[in-house]
């Protein structure tokens, strides 16, 4: 992992901690967008995303003749 | 592994191919990643044409009955696998690989499936799925840990490669590799180590369940229990068959419903044990954040148990449920065509799945893990298949759909 040279030297070493561990403290980045903390994450999305479809079928607004 | 400049998060610092969605290599632009849907769509596409084609064409002809015997998921992950060597050649896999998003694709799917299955099969598979789930974590996660700690391996990996075999395969391992503050590499080989012998589990289970002549509820039980990614579930439950897949899915759900405790469990484990020696260790040095404050009870670890619990899980319930209330009070011929619409994009889901586990595979950071994690995780691959079958045998054999 390369750093760049202006990057100050608090900011260079908490850079060097997260380099080799994966935290679980507040700023645990084990997961996607997990970084931005009102993100919504993969789970949610999909959960909506299939819901939304699901849905849709359900009230008729996607029929089987529509899909390839 | 490269993460040039990224102050490494687990994804961003994941080799291409986990099973985690993949880092956008540098050059990925919103372009790129169009492209990279593009092919995902295009070869989802295909097989969707092959699936109904090649039966068709060689029906009386002698590969007539194998090809009537192959199922989409074999089509999606072999022209996956044909995408990823056509675009690793061409050297722009990496830059397309933000769209290869096989958990959030798997994920839409499951939710879809749950419209399929009628609530009280649900119900009557959730005790039976509680129970296997809760021993199979147990005996497979000990018998890990056991081994890996005979083989000399560092408590955090046999954390990662216990949590990633008994439980949900890289969510698993992600989580355990927060819980106990693992590092990255380790990691990245476990995920790896994970799709590398879930991919042939798709096809080989299935079979082996053939073989035995296992009725459909125990084929279900044994991959749902065995397989380690539920992307990999799904396609070993879809190429076994309709009922199996139901199954499969409830147990796997079930088994993935309990990551959350397991996630709080190794937290306190290394807090309590491994962390405070680390932490003197480390004391003076300003080094490693220092892990030993966590209590059994502590808010943070009930924050924990809600962050991991697979959120789609709920979708695939609530449609269940839906789907079982409108099928007492909609007439069948309403009803019918609409869960067929459901049932087409579940398959057009998975299929996007299937193609983007083929698409996004890449063994090569096994090579850096050596040749121990790699006979850990064949030895518990091992014990998992036989004590779960043991189990699905005893926990499913009467269960009747």
């Amino acid at each position: 992992m390369t750093y760049s040279a202006s990057m100050p030297g608090r900011c260079r070493q908490m850079s060097r901690l997260e380099e080799s561990t994966v935290s679980s403290s507040g700023e645990r980045p084990d997961h996607p967008d997990d970084h931005r903390r009102f993100s919504l994450g993969e789970d949610w999305i999909a959960t909506l995303v299939g819901l939304l479809l699901f849905t849709a079928c359900m009230v008729g607004l996607i029929g089987p003749e529509l899909i390839p | 592994m490269s993460a040039a400049g990224r102050t490494g998060t687990v994804q961003g610092d994941a080799p291409d191919g986990t099973g985690t969605s993949p880092a956008p290599a540098a050059g990925a632009t919103a372009g790129w990643t169009l492209a990279g849907l593009v092919i995902v769509v295009g070869l989802g596409w295909l097989v969707s044409l092959l699936t109904d084609l090649v039966p068709e064409l060689t029906a009386g002809t002698a590969v007539g009955q194998v090809a009537e015997s192959i199922e989409y998921p074999v089509y999606a992950i072999v022209l996956g696998f044909a995408g990823n060597a056509v675009l690793s050649l061409t050297g722009v896999r990496r830059r397309m690989a933000a769209a290869f998003r096989t958990e959030l694709f798997i994920k839409v799917g499951l939710v879809l499936l749950g419209a399929t299955i009628n609530f009280a099969i649900v119900v009557r598979a959730a005790g039976p799925a509680v129970l296997q789930a809760i021993l199979l974590i147990t005996v497979v996660f000990a018998f890990t840990w056991w081994f890996a700690g005979l083989l000399g391996l560092d408590d955090r990996l046999r954390a990662l490669l216990a949590s990633a075999l008994s439980i949900c395969g890289v969510s698993a391992a992600v989580a355990a590799a927060g819980a106990v503050e693992a590092k990255k590499e380790q990691l990245a080989y476990t995920a790896t180590l994970v799709i590398v012998f879930a991919v042939p589990s798709i096809f080989l289970l299935p079979w082996l369940a053939g073989l035995m002549g296992l009725p459909p509820a125990v084929t279900g039980a044994w991959i749902g229990g065995n397989i380690d990614t539920t992307a990999a579930v799904t396609a070993a439950g879809a190429v076994a068959g309709e009922q199996p897949l139901q199954i499969a899915s409830i147990v796997k759900v079930t088994q993935n419903a309990l990551l959350g405790i397991v996630a709080v469990l190794l937290t306190l484990y290394f807090a309590f044990r491994v962390a405070p020696a680390a932490g003197q260790e480390n004391a003076g040095t300003g080094a490693g954040p220092v892990a030993g404050t966590r209590r059994l009870g502590d808010r943070r670890s009930l924050a924990m148990l809600w962050e991991r619990f697979p959120k789609f899980v709920l979708g695939f319930l609530l449609a269940s449920v839906v789907a079982t209330v409108l099928a007492e009070s909609l007439p069948a011929d309403v009803l019918e065509p609409r869960l067929d619409a459901a049932k087409e994009l579940q398959t057009w889901a998975l299929t996007l799945a299937f193609v983007s586990i083929g698409l996004e595979f890449n063994a090569s950071s096994i090579r850096e893990s050596g040749w121990k994690p790699i006979v850990v995780f064949a030895a518990a691959t091992l014990v998992n298949l036989v004590v779960g079958l043991g189990l699905a045998l005893l926990l499913f054999r009467g269960f009747t759909f």
